[in-house]
């Protein structure tokens, strides 16, 4: 066995002292996937943001509801009566 | 700011009729915008049918309030419309929370530390075995956390309960639940390090110690 420590306790553990935690991704989160949506340097631009959403499932669940959204991807959805119809 | 984003603000800061399009359109925005995010996390919350329907309808109606309660916020650092997305798709994630305590079952008050490791990722089950040494220093560490980090930490990492969930459970925000765990990690970092089990310097983080000692190989 290698003496590298596995992988999932750096998960477990992994604590930046750039994340500025889920309140203030919040606060900016559509500023965020306004950036990323038009192909610029979101993480640049917000760095400590962007060590969150790589810490943070459900901050990053909600960035990817938003970008959703924001480029009108059709969501497929099944119907009460068994069909599919899009959003 | 944009053309769109000066159109809504001007239509919903406007009299009589104009505003009350202006908010009927908005409301429909924010309803469809529900509709689709309660539909994308609807099959992971295992919710469906009309109940997703119903929470989709509250969210967008909870979204309208805290909006138009918010609106001389707005500054156009985004679209509005962006910035409107983002009430509904933030009330859809509360509300999931919340929801997340209807289902039977909930392991609050059992501890699947055999499971964490396959919970983070950890595919091989012949380093199952090789794993439990850690696992156990894991545990000691976490009897050293505060009766809040050990709770909190537990729930979310080793048994995988949303952070939404445990907000809507204690009555903390997410920000205050992910701090409580992200201060029991960095505690759990630094005992392992004490104790030998991380190379590197007790309390420094992620990125400072990467290996566990030979004695674990």
């Amino acid at each position: 066995m290698s003496d590298d420590a596995p992988d999932w306790i750096e998960r477990i553990l992994v604590t930046d002292p750039r994340d500025v935690g889920c309140d203030a991704t919040r606060a900016v989160l559509h500023v965020y996937a306004d950036v990323l949506a038009t192909g610029n340097d979101a993480e640049g631009r917000y760095p400590g943001v962007a060590v969150h959403l790589a810490a943070c499932d459900a901050c990053a669940e909600d960035l990817r509801g938003l970008s959703a959204l924001i480029v009108d991807k059709p969501v497929r959805v099944e119907a009460r009566g068994g069909q599919t119809d899009q959003i | 700011m944009d053309e769109d984003s000066s159109s809504w603000l001007a239509a919903l800061r406007g009299q009589g009729a104009e505003c009350r399009a202006a908010q009927a359109q908005l409301h429909e925005l924010l309803l469809k915008a529900g509709l689709k995010e309660a539909y994308r996390r609807g099959p992971g919350a295992r919710i469906s049918g009309p109940e997703l329907e119903d929470l989709a309808h509250q969210a967008a109606n909870d979204a309208m309030v805290s909006l138009l309660h918010k609106l001389d916020s707005f500054c156009g650092e985004s679209r509005f419309t962006t910035w409107a997305y983002r009430f509904v798709v933030l009330e859809i994630s509360s509300k999931l929370g919340r929801h997340f305590w209807r289902r039977p079952c909930i392991p609050l008050d059992t501890e699947e530390w055999d499971r964490l490791p396959e919970r983070h990722g950890a595919l091989d089950p012949l380093a199952k075995a090789e794993h439990q040494d850690l696992i156990a220093a894991v545990k000691r560490a976490v009897d050293t956390l505060t009766e809040r980090q050990r709770l909190l930490f537990v729930a979310t990492v080793v048994n995988g309960i949303p952070i939404d969930a445990m907000s809507a459970r204690c009555g903390a925000t997410p920000g205050a639940i992910y701090k409580a765990v992200f201060d029991a990690r960095r505690k759990i970092r630094a005992y392992l390090t004490t104790n030998g089990y991380l190379e590197g310097e007790a309390g420094m983080e992620g990125v400072a110690s990467r290996r566990v000692k030979a004695e674990l190989t």
